[in-house]
């Protein structure tokens, strides 16, 4: 029901806007200008309202799709840990090794 | 059970866990393809979408100054006026729906980057590491040749990459699964809000463009100079720039949000059962080529 008053408003501003292109008297076109600016300021009010009712939806979507990609990050990095984890095996080998080594020699 | 035995069963194991484990816990070739056109589509969504509200804004405040230069003051105080140059675009509006749109490309980013492989070169570098401080333990190195040595690196790093291979299917399907209802929301309000007949985006569009022409051809019949017509006529490209954003850039922007949705419900659907379709995802990409052909040919306009 509200979209049809959008588009009835957006039907008429666009039709008196391209009445006024056409129009060759200057007294016809005046009276269409403010006719226009009427409509033009019937469907700001209406667009003010759908805007204001939506916004908030944007925020909730935005909000929950934004704390799953910081989920999707935290993934990342731990795939990232993979290679590093194996490193670290090593080092620990490493350290091992030099132990066994202070060991054998004592 | 002699050590002979144990080393035979573990080598085994091994094998076992090598042959079987790609074939039922990695993505396939076909899937990380598709996820890498759906997550640049979703990309190109999100970044066309968000700089093209910005044009919006940047249109808005022109016309405008523009209508004001050529009329003066509405008659209608709901429009906007010297103050309010920005009026239907202001920076609240646009930053609340770039928000969401910016959330989009982010998770089409994020997507990317858990199907990009960044991780063999690693994985390789590691087990070479691991199979040199081996080679170093004295114990192990009277006890295994090079090959034997050699042998184990590629299985430290076959095991490592299984182990990804596995984590990324994983991660993957779980926040495609988590993020669907927030992305079909998203995508919902995009269709809606960018319908060129009832979207709030064309309208107000519309709002700014029309009165403008309005002034523009009322200044242009009075216009008895080349000067005073080229004013005139700059309001009217300032016009046409808008009309065409209003009709071609707002409808491939709806219909691109529209075949998004179906994209992702498809790689939600694809997280559940391996006979992966492709044709939804190439349709959005095919759709967010569109958008991005029209933004540039506009832009280069």
């Amino acid at each position: 029901m509200a979209n049809t008053l959008g588009e009835e408003l957006s039907d008429s501003l666009s039709n008196i806007t391209e009445l006024i292109v056409k129009t060759q008297s200057k007294s016809d076109r005046t009276r269409l200008l403010k006719q226009q600016a009427q409509i033009a300021g019937q469907l700001q009010v209406f667009v003010d309202k759908v805007v204001d009712e939506t916004l908030p939806e944007y925020d909730a979507a935005a909000e929950a799709l934004n704390d799953a990609n910081a989920e999707a990050e935290a993934a990342k990095k731990k795939l990232d840990k993979v290679a590093g984890t194996i490193k670290k095996f090593a080092a620990a080998i490493d350290k091992l090794a030099a132990l066994a080594a202070k060991v054998a020699a004592a | 059970m002699t050590r002979q035995t144990l080393r035979r069963r573990s080598a085994l194991s091994l094998a076992i866990l090598l042959c079987t484990l790609p074939a039922c816990t990695a993505l396939t070739a076909n899937q990380k393809a598709a996820v890498s056109q759906f997550s640049a589509s979703a990309t190109t969504l999100g970044d066309v979408t968000s700089s093209e509200l910005k044009g919006m804004r940047d249109d808005t405040i022109k016309m405008t100054t523009e209508r004001l230069l050529l009329g003066g003051v509405s008659s209608d105080p709901n429009l906007a006026d010297p103050t309010t140059l920005d009026r239907g675009f202001e920076l609240k509006r646009i930053e609340t729906v770039s928000g969401a749109t910016r959330a989009l490309a982010a998770y089409g980013k994020s997507l990317a980057a858990l199907v990009d492989d960044t991780q063999s070169a690693e994985l390789k570098a590691a087990s070479n590491d691991f199979v040199a401080s081996l080679g170093r333990v004295p114990q192990a190195k009277e006890k295994l040749s090079d090959k034997q040595l050699e042998a184990i690196g590629t299985a430290v790093q076959e095991v490592g990459g299984l182990w990804v291979e596995w984590k990324r299917k994983q991660a993957l399907t779980t926040i495609v699964k988590e993020s669907r209802g927030a992305v079909e929301q998203l995508c919902d309000l995009l269709a809606r809000d960018f319908d060129p007949r009832t979207g709030w985006v064309a309208q107000q569009l519309l709002v700014v463009e029309a009165p403008l022409v309005g002034q523009a051809a009322d200044a242009l019949a009075s216009a008895r100079t080349y000067n005073d017509r080229k004013n005139t006529l700059e309001a009217f490209r300032l016009a046409q720039s808008s009309r065409m954003r209003r009709t071609e850039v707002v409808t491939r922007v709806a219909d691109t949000a529209k075949a998004m949705k179906k994209a992702n419900d498809a790689l939600a659907q694809a997280a559940d059962n391996a006979a992966w379709s492709v044709q939804d995802i190439q349709s959005f990409a095919e759709r967010a080529r569109s958008l991005q052909t029209a933004v540039k040919t506009l832009v280069s306009e």
